[in-house]
């Protein structure tokens, strides 16, 4: 028969799973939000997101701030909570086109910054 | 099976709720086909940001701010109900209900919509909404009259 102890590390183990695989998850999401940019035309770049915060030569950055929801808890009670969030873009082009792309700020809050389709 | 009925019922639900949340930002993005600059000043003020492309059609965003809004508790319900039936007889069933809210309201956070719209000769070519559904649902084109 199962201890009780046995039972609530496994759930720990689960619940340990299921965060990092939203994590990854995440982290997932966030670098194909940032890499869909990737060979997209200043214009293009404007036309979704208006004029940049910040330019440079060939490098142009564009700031965005808001809430952004969060899930927080453990042991099975939790619930969401929004908190600040910023989202940091800066493209680099060259030849009118992005070439590389550093982007910081809330995963979360950043990915509503994908390119769409 | 009972079970199953509950369960397709609870899917169907989600369902529903799924595309009554995506529908609402297409749906406030599509009141404004074919509208002019003019109108949107006229319905949102000037915008926030304004730029050129360089074919020459103009970059105009709009930002707006909801503010702190109250929702409401999940609640608790209570009922109490019977039913009977005799030897041959059918039966009869009686229910009282009751619910409460659990705790305050909760604040919900004010939340960013940010439109950034491309005009051509005054004319709108091209929208790009980001935001929550709840926030950027309210930014539809008001019906004339």
């Amino acid at each position: 028969m199962q201890s009780s102890s046995a039972r609530s590390r496994a759930s720990w183990l689960v619940a340990l799973a299921a965060s990092v695989v939203a994590a990854c998850a995440s982290t997932d999401e966030f670098a194909a939000a940032r890499e869909s940019w990737r060979g997209a035309t200043y214009d293009q770049v404007v036309m979704a997101w208006g004029t940049p915060s910040q330019s440079s030569v060939d490098s142009h950055t564009w700031l965005s701030d808001d809430s952004a929801p969060r899930v927080q808890g453990s042991g099975g009670v939790g619930g969401m909570i929004y908190a600040a969030a910023r989202c940091d873009r800066t493209l680099a082009f060259r030849d009118g086109r992005v070439v590389d792309e550093r982007w910081a700020g809330d995963a979360e809050y950043c990915k509503r910054f994908a390119r769409r389709k | 099976m009972r079970t199953l009925g509950v369960g397709r019922n609870a899917l169907a639900l989600l369902a529903f709720t799924i595309l009554a949340a995506c529908a609402t930002t297409e749906k406030a993005r599509e009141s404004w086909s074919g509208a002019t600059y003019d109108d949107f000043v006229r319905a949102w003020g000037a915008p926030a940001r304004s730029g050129k492309l360089s074919d020459g059609a103009d970059v105009h965003t709009w930002v707006s701010d909801a503010g702190p809004a109250y929702r409401s508790q999940s609640s608790v319900g209570f009922g109490i109900g019977g039913f009977g039936g005799g030897r041959g007889g059918g039966s009869v069933g009686v229910g009282v209900g009751a619910s409460m809210p659990i705790g305050q309201p909760t604040p919900a956070p004010p939340a960013r919509c940010e439109r950034t719209l491309t005009f051509r000769d005054g004319r709108l070519v091209e929208q790009n909404w980001i935001g929550p559904d709840e926030v950027c649902a309210e930014f539809q084109r008001a019906k004339p009259g």
